[in-house]
């Protein structure tokens, strides 16, 4: 298929899978197969923009389709109405949870911020200790743990975060250190 | 035995308080982070925008470049240190001049290679310095930065699970169901349509933000302390140096070779390490078509024998990943189009971040809580973020490029803080916020305007100007927000209806 065709058809496809997700969105009751063929659409899309321009051209699809959602939120803003007032009333009564105090908050930070940085550091040496064992190439190994890092301080701070208590936080977090730094001692370092 | 059903329902009940407590930490810093992210999205017009009076080329000879290397480095002969590098930046659609960079200065040159004059764009290096670092030692700032990066990864993963219907109501907006609702649908919306480029700005940021920190650790662990030998498997090694002294290779020759042999790939940069010494060596910064990659550095000796690339383009999985970072980071491989789509991108993380604060604000008002002095603090960081990035780039159309800047940003961020916080009439201080950015944009786009009108006899490019519209049309849209007799983005919001979804 020639490149103008690819990117013509991806360009179609990443702007009517958002088009047929709306629709399919908008209905009262799921259609699956709606649902489905609007997914279909757009991975087509993204598909025939990879074809044409590799990570390249997935990238400019990914920026097509986001921006395609523009203006049906745009006509969405415009013919929306004020709430109903017991749906309002609804609202109102949601609760939010207690204030946690200051020292608590202090603790949590600690854990979640510092903490998992230097958790997900030794994660990230451990991850190119491994490559490197494994026979990576050294460019390879080295993009690896310096990828892997930064996942790790995001996956690690969310589930602390998800732990009851500063207790079964510094818990889990110790054990991970603890792990990490085990294994980086253990391993060997050549490769 | 808890079900599967009842397992979900409490993972969605703690999902919002985390998804709240990040954002409560990182909130203010990642809102200044988006907001100059967007900006720098636009760094080389910016550039032209600062200093408009200087020569513009759609390409230069190649005997020009030499000729531009050959004056810098004979103008810089006094100078106590030579330089160990020299950059000479090729015209190109977004930055149509030629800069040739030593260790310690850079200047504009004309289409013949002779010197035009220094380049000043210390106002956009401001900017882009705000982005990198928050102004900090660069060690910390990029570590600082990268963290909040982490951040906003974890707040997209929690958003997530905290708003199990958010996806099934991607395109319900109630921008008219009152202020906190309306605010929140946006914070929703918006957060829903960003999600691949939040995540891929975020993790970029991060692993540009943290490559430092990782790069100590990586050669403590491996290297022996030796942080050069982290990266050069990725980007390649720097050839042993050799002080002795040798003529300037052949510039030209390189970048006619370069053309013969890849006649599809534009040069961007002419790289000449330790330059007029035995030991110099020069690289080519080609651009591959359709590639994310920054670019491919083609290597040349200082014989002018070409020596192999260094496999950014064609190397291995790593190097390519490594090499698409920055490019996917700061929306530049896509020429204007993609340049737009990411200040439109941008903008949308901006007001996410900076909704959610204000979301979160309006519910403690509702529990009863104390919230003027934080609503002020808020405002003060929505509102007068702009306003002190629109003031630094008056004074840098009145006083000049000599401005200290970052000294006038940050002093003036923190006396509006305490402003804010003291003066506990948030609405009022948006409002004034707001017309003081109004006005300030509108003088600032107005005034380089008339400036570039009356000195430049011919204006060597129509892109200033059209910066200069762009910023008196935001002026007076900000102005006819600042009127509205709605609270918004950034003010106390007054009690009405919290959409079950919002931050709590």
């Amino acid at each position: 298929m020639s490149d103008p065709l690819l990117l013509t058809l991806g360009t179609i496809g990443a702007i009517g899978g958002i088009f047929l997700l709306r629709f399919s969105w908008g209905r009262r009751t799921r259609h699956g197969v709606l649902n489905l063929a609007a997914w279909a659409v757009l991975s087509a899309g993204v598909l025939c923009w990879a074809m044409a321009g590799g990570a390249w051209g997935i990238a400019i699809a990914c920026c097509i389709a986001m921006l395609s959602a523009a203006p049906f939120l745009a006509q969405a803003a415009m013919v929306s109405k004020p709430p109903k007032r017991a749906e309002r009333e609804v609202m109102d009564r949601i609760a939010a949870t207690g204030t946690p105090d200051a020292g608590r908050r202090a603790g949590v930070f600690a854990l979640v911020v510092p903490g998992a940085l230097g958790l997900s550091v030794l994660v990230g040496l451990n991850g190119q200790a491994l490559a490197r064992l494994s026979g990576w190439h050294p460019a390879d190994s080295t993009s690896f743990g310096l990828f892997l890092m930064p996942v790790t301080w995001a996956v690690v701070a969310t589930f602390l975060l998800f732990r009851d208590g500063l207790f079964r936080m510094a818990a889990w977090l110790a054990g991970g250190v603890t792990l990490s730094a085990v294994l980086l001692a253990v391993l060997p370092r050549g490769g | 035995m808890p079900s599967q059903h009842s397992k979900m329902a409490n993972l969605f009940r703690r999902a919002l308080p985390v998804h709240t407590a990040i954002g409560l930490w990182a909130g203010a810093l990642l809102y200044i982070l988006c907001l100059t992210g967007m900006l720098i999205v636009f760094d080389e017009e910016w550039q032209r925008w600062e200093q408009p009076d200087v020569p513009e080329m759609t390409a230069i000879a190649p005997a020009a470049v030499q000729q531009a290397a050959v004056n810098v480095l004979a103008a810089e002969a006094e100078l106590e240190k030579r330089t160990t590098h020299l950059f000479v930046h090729l015209p190109s659609g977004a930055l149509p001049r030629t800069i040739v960079t030593t260790d310690t200065q850079a200047f504009h040159v004309d289409g013949a290679g002779r010197i035009h004059g220094p380049e000043t764009n210390s106002w956009t290096q401001f900017l882009l310095d705000a982005h990198y670092y928050f102004h900090l030692p660069s060690f910390i700032g990029l570590t600082l930065v990268g963290g909040l990066g982490v951040m906003m990864v974890a707040l997209a993963i929690s958003g997530i699970l905290a708003h199990p219907r958010i996806f099934r109501d991607a395109f319900r907006l109630r921008a008219r169901a009152g202020d906190r609702l309306a605010l929140t649908d946006w914070h929703n919306r918006l957060s829903v349509w960003t999600l691949p480029f939040g995540i891929a700005a975020a993790l970029t940021g991060a692993l540009l933000g943290l490559a430092s920190i990782m790069a100590v650790g990586m050669a403590e662990t491996f290297h022996g302390g030796d942080t050069e030998a982290v990266f050069a498997p990725i980007f390649g090694e720097e050839p042993a140096a050799d002080p002795a002294p040798a003529a300037l290779p052949d510039l030209a020759g390189m970048m006619e070779d370069m053309a013969a042999r890849h006649p599809d790939i534009r040069t961007s940069y002419v790289i000449l390490h330790d330059p007029a010494t035995a030991g110099q060596h020069v690289q080519l910064l080609g651009h591959p078509p359709r590639r994310l990659i920054f670019g491919e550095y083609y290597g040349y000796d200082g014989a002018g024998n070409f020596t192999g690339t260094a496999g950014m383009a064609d190397g291995t999985v790593g190097q390519q990943v490594s090499a698409s970072i920055y490019n996917l980071h700061f929306g530049n491989f896509g020429g204007l189009p993609v340049k737009l789509a990411y200040i439109l991108l941008g903008l949308s993380l901006t007001i996410v971040s900076g909704s959610g604060m204000s979301i979160w604000l309006a519910k403690r008002r509702q529990k009863g809580l104390p919230t003027a002095r934080l609503a002020g603090f808020w405002s003060a960081i929505v509102w007068g973020t702009p306003l002190m990035l629109a003031l630094t780039a008056a004074a840098r159309l009145v006083v000049g490029g000599g401005t200290a800047f970052a000294a006038l940003f940050w002093a003036g961020m923190t006396a509006l803080i305490i402003a804010g916080i003291l003066m506990k009439r948030p609405r009022q201080m948006t409002r004034y916020l707001q017309c003081a950015l109004a006005v300030t944009l509108f003088a600032v786009g107005a005034g380089h305007a008339i400036w570039i009108s009356l000195t430049m006899s011919a204006n060597p490019a129509g892109m200033p100007l059209w910066l200069d519209i762009a910023i008196v049309i935001i002026g007076l849209i900000i102005w006819w927000f600042s009127l509205r007799p709605r609270a918004n983005f950034g003010s106390h919001p007054v009690p009405g209806a919290v959409s079950a979804q919002s931050p709590s």
